[in-house]
Formats: structure tokens, C-alpha cells, sequence
């Protein structure tokens, strides 16, 4: 074997056959090597130290115990079990929401977006349906873990796709301990904040007193309480779509296109009348900016025409406003604006400007008769 | 004992991999005991959240479990569960990061702490060497790193590499030899330096 005479320590180091006669000598490899520094006895000095160098490095790992492991092991035995003991049973009808029915239910909320949407709720019955908590939990057939948080303090709960629920005293979530099928299901009584791990292929739904909410990946916070009338979605990231669970024939319901469903976007939050079965879209109370925009935005303006601060508003809340872009183009306004609020900005525009603001369908409307120079 | 010695080679996982196939869930178990800690401590490589990797890895068994009919019988079991358990992690950490809108520049994630164990260290010159070593097995980019720790702590070849790795094996061959190159390159020319720092200074 020549060619290990050019060798240096490092070409030591990374060969194949000398690392492999350093871990895991064979008796074919030890005679090999024993017979080399036999026969070249001026490199038995750097052979020495490759070998050393072998067998120092090492890569830092995390400790794991056996106990660790046979817990995680015996769990997913335990899980397996009862998968299998669950495809016996026959899922009801409203929660076996097939696949195809997303794909009809997103392009029926798309048809109805854009379009005004007050109040088309005509088609669900009001009285139809038990869509209490607790019978929407008894009447799914995955085995479900709930967690009730009885402290002052919100609680986390992690759930098996790695999205987070922060629960609120008082208020109980129900949930698979994994998730299977194609959809992420969840039950909530109460109040509670979503972090959802993106992952567009299996959507995640919450089942709150008659409303669903259902997104692919994002952060909002639902408030459902059984002694409420209303139910509530505020949408922090990402979008969220919303509709009633009123009726027994959702599926076909969703198969005619009929599905209202409503889309929210940031700092947008719809309230669900649970007794007239009406959605309003609005917005939150404290709208924040979205994160990528805040490290960016300044709110200092100088002489800047109104129309481009209302602009600047609107990217960095990710909300629409509504306005007459020529009309406030002639609107200076000089003003610092940045640590204040949503609304607290807009409430110092207008007066600069003599105009004001309504809040309507979710989006913010300025009126305004413009500015004479 | 430590469960990981379980594992005793390629043959026997492939006959474990059959048996589980069949449906044997004693098979099935000592399967998942036996791979726990290489993945566990691969999945490292990627997060840092220790829980979340045993989720994944659980997951992933239980896939297993539920397509077991689907499955091939000739697979090399532990490249096979690796690149699984990559694919899956990486599936999801993309969705996490699409919604946080971090620039996909960084897209390749892959933490590793090299270390010398001490003990065998009894020379000054050995300490310098393998310190040196260290520093460049450092410097190494995230891709030359991977392919390093599974070429020479996981005892990979090129194919399984590309598996795992999904990239073709060419591809495989010449990141191993990039790295390879590297770790020789400035070998050379630094390890004289520090040599020279470590004695006069």
C-alpha cells in the first residue's frame, strides 16, 4: 500500500479504511495496519496521532434515556391500538367532512368574498342542530384529550402538529393526542388563542358553539362561551375562514356551493350571533401591526399628503381603508404618530383634516370633503 | 444498557423490517426502540425542541404502522427512516417559516457540535491537532456538514447519503468531496500557524 506513504495526518483522518480499523478493527484490517507500521516504523508517530484524532472526535448529542425512549415506544403502541380499534367504528355524519369538500367549501368562499355577505344565513335553520360542546366531543370518534384550565393564568397546551393553544381560566379544549385523517380537529368551550403549524394539506378547524373556524396555518383567538350569545374570531397572522356548523346536511350543503363562508384577514374579527345565526365582520379593538412591517414603518410625517399616510396605515395593519385618494392628496398632515394605536392614529388624522372614520364591514371608511389650500 | 446497541446491524434490521411488515408488533417495537436514538439525535441536528422531535418520531412510526401494506420489504431500514424523519421535519418547519415570512435564504438547517473527548488527548500536539480539527469541521457550510456526519458518524455510503439527503448521489459525492478538500486545505495551511501561535505566544 503505496499510497499511504504520501499520507499526512489529516488524509489519515478522513480515509475510509484507517477510520474504520481505528473504531471497528476486523482482524483483517488490525493485521494490515500492524504490518504497515511493521514495515514504514518512521510513521508509526503520525499513525499514532491520526488514530488518536479518530477516536477523540466526536459529535455533542443529547441525552436521551432508555426510560425517555420506552415511554415514547409504549405511546406509540398505544396509539396504533386504538387507530385500529377506530376504524371500526363509523365516523358521524357532520365531523367526516371528505376532502373533496374543502376544495368546493374554499371555492365557495371564494365566490362569496368580494360580495357583500351581511346577512344570507336564510338557509340554516335555527334550531336544528346540538352543536354544544359537549356533544360535539361525545359525537366524534377519535379518542380525544381535554384539557380544562381551572387557574388565573392562560394555559398552554401543545398539540401533536405543534400548533399551541393558549386557554383562558376557566375554558376547556378538546383535541386528538395525534392528529389523523385529513383534517386537524379541535373543540373549544370558552376562550383561546391559536398558534397553528402551517401545513396547507390538513386543515385545522376549531368547533366552537356553532361556528367554525378553519385555517391552514396562523394565529387568532376564538371566544365561546355556552352563556354568551355571541361568538368571536380575531385574527392576528394569516387568514381564516369562518361559517356556521348549523345544519345536519353541511356536506350537501357545501356540495351545492351554498356554504357561507367568510374570510378574515389580520386585525379583522367577526362576531357570530349564535341566536340569529348572523355574522358581522369588524375589527379587533387594539389592531397591532403586522410583524414584518414593524421594524420598517415609521409614523413621522412632515407636510405628507394624507392619502399616503392612510396608505403607509393600511400595509402595515394589513387592514382596508376606505377613502377618496384625490381628494386627501391635497390633505398635509404633520404629525408623529408612532407609538400610538390603530385607532389613535386615525383619530389624529381626522382632526387634522376635519374628516372622520367609521368602522364598517371589517374595513375602516373616511369621510372627508377635502382640504382647501 | 444502552438501547441504541440493540441495533446490531443491517441484517437484523432487515429481518425485524419483514417481520414488522407482517403485521408482528413485538417486530414493530424493537424496531422503533432500536433506530430511537440515531433519529432522536439527527433530529437534533435539525430543532432544538426535544419534544417536538419525539412527536415527529412517533409520528412517523405510526405512519409506518398504518401503511405497513404499502411498504417495501428491500429497503436499507435506517437510511430509509432517516430520510423520513427528515422529510417529515423539514415539511413542517417549512410551513413554520412560510408564516413568518423569514427569507428562504437560509433554508438549510442543519446544527451540529463537534467535539474532543478529552481522554485521548495526552500529547500537546494531539490537543492542538484535534482543536485544529474541530475549528475546521466548524467552518465547514451546513450541506459539507451534514454530509460529513452522515458519511463518518452514521457510516453512510454515497447512495444512502443522496436518500437521505434527497439530492442525487453525484451531488452526494461532491459535497463529500468539497468537504473533504476543505478540512485538507486548511489543514494545511493554518494548522502551521496555530501551531506556531500555540508555541510562541
Amino acid at each position: 500500500m503505496k499510497k499511504y506513504l504520501e499520507y499526512d495526518i489529516e488524509d489519515f483522518v478522513w480515509d475510509d479504511y484507517f477510520r474504520q480499523w481505528v473504531l471497528i478493527p476486523t482482524r483483517e484490517s488490525d493485521n494490515f495496519w500492524k504490518n504497515w507500521i511493521v514495515q514504514y516504523p518512521e510513521k508509526a508517530k503520525l499513525i499514532e496521532d491520526a488514530r488518536t484524532l479518530v477516536k477523540a472526535l466526536k459529535v455533542n448529542e443529547q441525552s436521551l434515556s432508555d426510560q425517555e425512549i420506552q415511554n415514547v415506544v409504549r405511546h406509540t403502541l398505544e396509539l396504533a391500538e386504538e387507530k385500529e380499534a377506530a376504524e371500526n367504528f363509523e365516523q358521524p355524519g357532520f365531523i367526516s367532512i371528505n376532502r373533496k369538500f374543502w376544495i368546493q367549501a374554499a371555492a365557495a368562499v371564494a365566490i362569496l368574498v368580494g360580495l357583500s355577505w351581511g346577512v344570507k344565513t336564510n338557509f340554516v335553520p335555527k334550531n336544528s342542530v346540538n352543536v354544544s360542546y359537549e356533544k360535539l366531543v361525545s359525537n366524534t370518534s377519535s379518542l380525544l384529550t381535554e384539557t380544562l384550565n381551572e387557574h388565573e393564568n392562560p394555559l398552554p397546551v401543545k398539540l401533536s402538529d405543534g400548533s399551541l393553544v393558549i386557554l383562558t381560566k376557566g375554558s376547556r379544549i378538546s383535541y386528538p393526542k395525534t392528529f389523523s385523517g385529513s383534517k386537524r380537529e379541535v373543540f373549544l368551550s370558552g376562550e383561546a388563542f391559536f398558534e397553528v403549524t402551517k401545513n396547507p394539506e390538513k386543515p385545522f378547524l376549531v368547533y366552537a358553539n356553532g361556528l367554525i373556524t378553519k385555517v391552514l396555518g396562523t394565529s387568532f383567538r376564538v371566544r365561546a362561551y355556552e352563556s354568551d350569545k355571541d361568538v368571536t374570531v380575531e385574527v392576528k397572522t394569516g387568514r381564516v375562514s369562518v361559517f356556521a356548523q348549523s345544519d345536519p346536511k353541511i356536506k350537501e350543503k357545501a356540495t351545492n356551493r351554498e356554504l357561507e363562508g367568510v374570510v378574515l384577514t389580520p386585525n379583522q374579527k367577526i362576531i357570530y350571533a349564535r341566536e340569529d345565526v348572523r355574522l358581522t365582520k369588524s375589527l379587533v379593538e387594539a389592531p397591532v401591526m403586522i410583524a414584518t412591517e414593524k421594524s420598517k414603518q415609521s409614523f413621522e410625517f412632515e407636510d405628507t399628503p394624507v392619502s399616503e399616510v392612510l396608505l403607509a396605515i393600511e400595509k402595515a395593519y394589513s387592514v382596508d381603508i376606505v377613502f377618496d385618494e384625490e381628494l386627501l392628496a391635497n390633505c398635509p398632515l404633520t404629525a408623529s404618530l408612532t407609538d400610538l394605536q390603530l385607532f389613535e392614529k386615525l383619530n389624529i388624522i381626522c382632526k387634522g383634516v376635519e374628516a372622520r372614520y367609521e368602522i364598517l364591514d371589517g374595513q375602516i371608511v373616511i369621510y372627508s370633503k377635502g382640504c382647501k389650500q | 444498557m444502552n438501547l441504541s446497541e440493540l441495533n446490531s446491524g443491517t441484517s437484523n434490521d432487515n429481518l425485524l423490517w419483514k417481520q414488522f411488515l407482517s403485521g408482528d408488533r413485538v417486530a414493530f417495537e424493537k424496531l422503533m426502540t432500536s433506530h430511537f436514538s440515531v433519529l432522536f439525535h439527527y433530529g437534533t441536528k435539525f430543532s432544538k425542541d426535544k419534544e417536538w422531535i419525539k412527536d415527529c418520531i412517533q409520528d412517523l412510526f405510526l405512519q409506518l404502522w398504518e401503511r405497513r401494506s404499502n411498504l417495501s420489504e428491500d429497503i436499507a431500514v435506517k437510511p430509509y427512516l432517516m430520510a423520513s424523519l427528515r422529510r417529515r421535519m423539514h415539511r413542517t418547519m417549512s410551513h413554520i417559516r412560510l408564516s413568518d415570512d423569514t427569507p428562504e435564504s437560509n433554508q438549510h438547517l442543519f446544527e451540529i457540535e463537534f467535539s474532543i473527548e478529552d481522554k485521548f488527548i495526552q500529547t500537546e500536539s494531539s490537543h492542538v491537532q484535534s482543536q485544529r480539527i474541530k475549528l475546521l469541521l466548524d467552518s465547514l457550510p451546513k450541506r459539507q456538514k451534514e454530509v460529513i456526519y452522515l458519511k463518518f458518524f452514521q457510516d453512510m455510503d454515497r447512495e444512502q447519503i443522496a436518500t437521505i439527503m434527497e439530492i442525487a448521489p453525484q451531488t452526494a459525492s461532491n459535497l463529500l468531496q468539497m468537504a473533504i478538500k476543505q478540512l485538507k486545505i486548511h489543514w494545511k495551511a493554518e494548522f502551521i500557524t496555530l501551531f506556531l501561535l500555540f508555541f510562541f505566544f
